[in-house]
């Protein structure tokens, strides 16, 4: 757990370097926690979801708790889904995960209509892209730190 | 074996339920007590300026090394023009006794019109672009120096944004070059009332709505004018440098260049005024 916390916080510092690129930026530590999720499935990655959530909204001045919301509803799936998702290779798994990504956005871009607010919804879908082309680096590379460190006791 | 996978999957639509009515909790008490979110000041100052302190080291020490491989030319050289701006100062100096007099003449008259740029704070910028696809900055004073949110926030020039969000030791700008941000303004010639919106693809401002039939010409100073109390009145944002008449349409576009440019300047001033 400590391990899966410390790459949350790798997350962090990776996200805050391109701060500047706004939405356009890949969701880091989105991704890092869907890893997780189908590395090690258990009930706890959805708690895991909603503290990275909360840090994202804090990071960028968003209302806080709208991302973690979606960031939560996306992990559940994942976990529901993980038996299928494991059995595919990186380019599939990019593939779906971009179309999940994507889905969640509108959803973000909706519940900002309900609040009565402004997000840039351009930079939002090319994110998305974005997000989705940067999983085959974060997959390699967590999965060499889960190797290494022997976490879950299987390999 | 099936039972066991059951109600794993129960506890987790449980918990799944759980935490979306904790997000939609916490956006619903975000939106309605904005003002007093300790939450996000606390994780701000605790995890996240640190990070952001170490996040932003290597660009600044790359920085820091380029400045200090300077020559001994560069330096020589940057001591004549100083020595060059020295005296053009002291030719200067000389009218100050002239001048002093009409100033302290002119004061009296504006102690009465406006007595409220009394304390300012100076700020320095330590990041830009802080809020997502905004033009915004970050400062390095916060609700340590009473910082408030929608403080005014000016350069030397004129007129940089307001204060949008206050931590204990940082707090962030957003620039009146937003596309979100509207200034409450007037022509300084002619004293009409106008709103200022940002254009944040090119850093200028746009006057929106401005009628066909009201007069303004390129050159013109546009200042704040302190309408809806949220920005201190007569403060120079900038100069008008073009306007397109479009003779179908009721509205004629007029754009602003800013006097002061975020992208130049290290230090900002803060107003502290009480109001």
């Amino acid at each position: 757990m400590l391990i899966i916390l410390i790459t949350i916080i790798l997350g962090l510092f990776i996200s805050l370097i391109t701060l500047p690129l706004g939405y356009y930026a890949p969701e880091w530590m989105l991704l890092i926690v869907i890893y997780w999720a189908i590395a090690l499935p258990s009930n706890n990655k959805l708690f895991l979801a909603f503290l990275t959530g909360i840090i994202v909204d804090i990071v960028y001045g968003q209302v806080l708790g709208i991302s973690s919301l979606f960031y939560v509803l996306l992990v559940y799936i994942i976990l529901r889904l993980y038996n299928s998702l494991r059995y595919m290779t990186i380019a599939q798994q990019a593939v779906v995960l971009f179309i999940f990504i994507f889905l969640k956005q509108h959803l973000l871009v909706w519940a900002y209509f309900i609040i009565d607010r402004n997000i840039d919804y351009q930079a939002l879908l090319v994110g998305s892209i974005v997000t989705a082309s940067i999983w085959p680096l974060i997959y390699y590379t967590l999965r060499f730190i889960r190797r290494k460190f022997n976490i879950g006791g299987i390999n | 074996m099936s039972t066991t996978l059951f109600k794993h999957s129960v506890t987790n639509f449980y918990l799944l339920l759980f935490f979306i009515g904790l997000s939609v909790s916490s956006v619903v008490l975000d939106i309605k007590y904005s003002n007093s979110n300790y939450i996000r000041i606390i994780i701000n100052d605790f995890l996240i300026t640190p990070i952001q302190y170490l996040a932003s080291t290597p660009s600044t020490f790359f920085s820091k090394f380029v400045e200090e491989k300077k020559t001994v030319d560069q330096l020589k050289q940057k001591i004549e023009e100083l020595e060059k701006q020295n005296t053009a100062m002291k030719i200067n100096l000389q009218r100050i006794d002239v001048l002093e007099n009409e100033v302290s003449r002119l004061r009296s008259i504006k102690s009465q019109m406006d007595n409220n740029l009394k304390n300012i704070k100076i700020a320095q910028i330590t990041q830009k672009d802080v809020i997502p696809n905004k033009k915004s900055v970050q400062i390095n004073i916060g609700s340590n120096y009473k910082t408030r949110v929608g403080q005014t926030v000016m350069g030397v020039n004129g007129l940089l944004g307001q204060v949008v969000e206050v931590n204990v030791y940082s707090s962030k700008v957003l620039l009146i070059t937003d596309n979100d941000s509207n200034v409450p303004a007037k022509i300084a010639r002619t004293g009409q009332q106008i709103i200022i919106k940002g254009r944040s693809q090119d850093n200028l401002l746009e006057v929106s709505f401005f009628p066909n039939d009201s007069e303004v010409e390129s050159g013109d100073l546009i200042i704040t004018s302190g309408q809806a109390n949220r920005f201190i009145p007569s403060l120079k944002i900038g100069r008008v440098v073009e306007v397109i008449r479009n003779e179908g349409e009721r509205f004629s576009q007029v754009i602003i260049k800013p006097l002061e440019d975020a992208d130049k300047v290290s230090e900002v001033i803060l107003s502290a005024d009480e109001r």
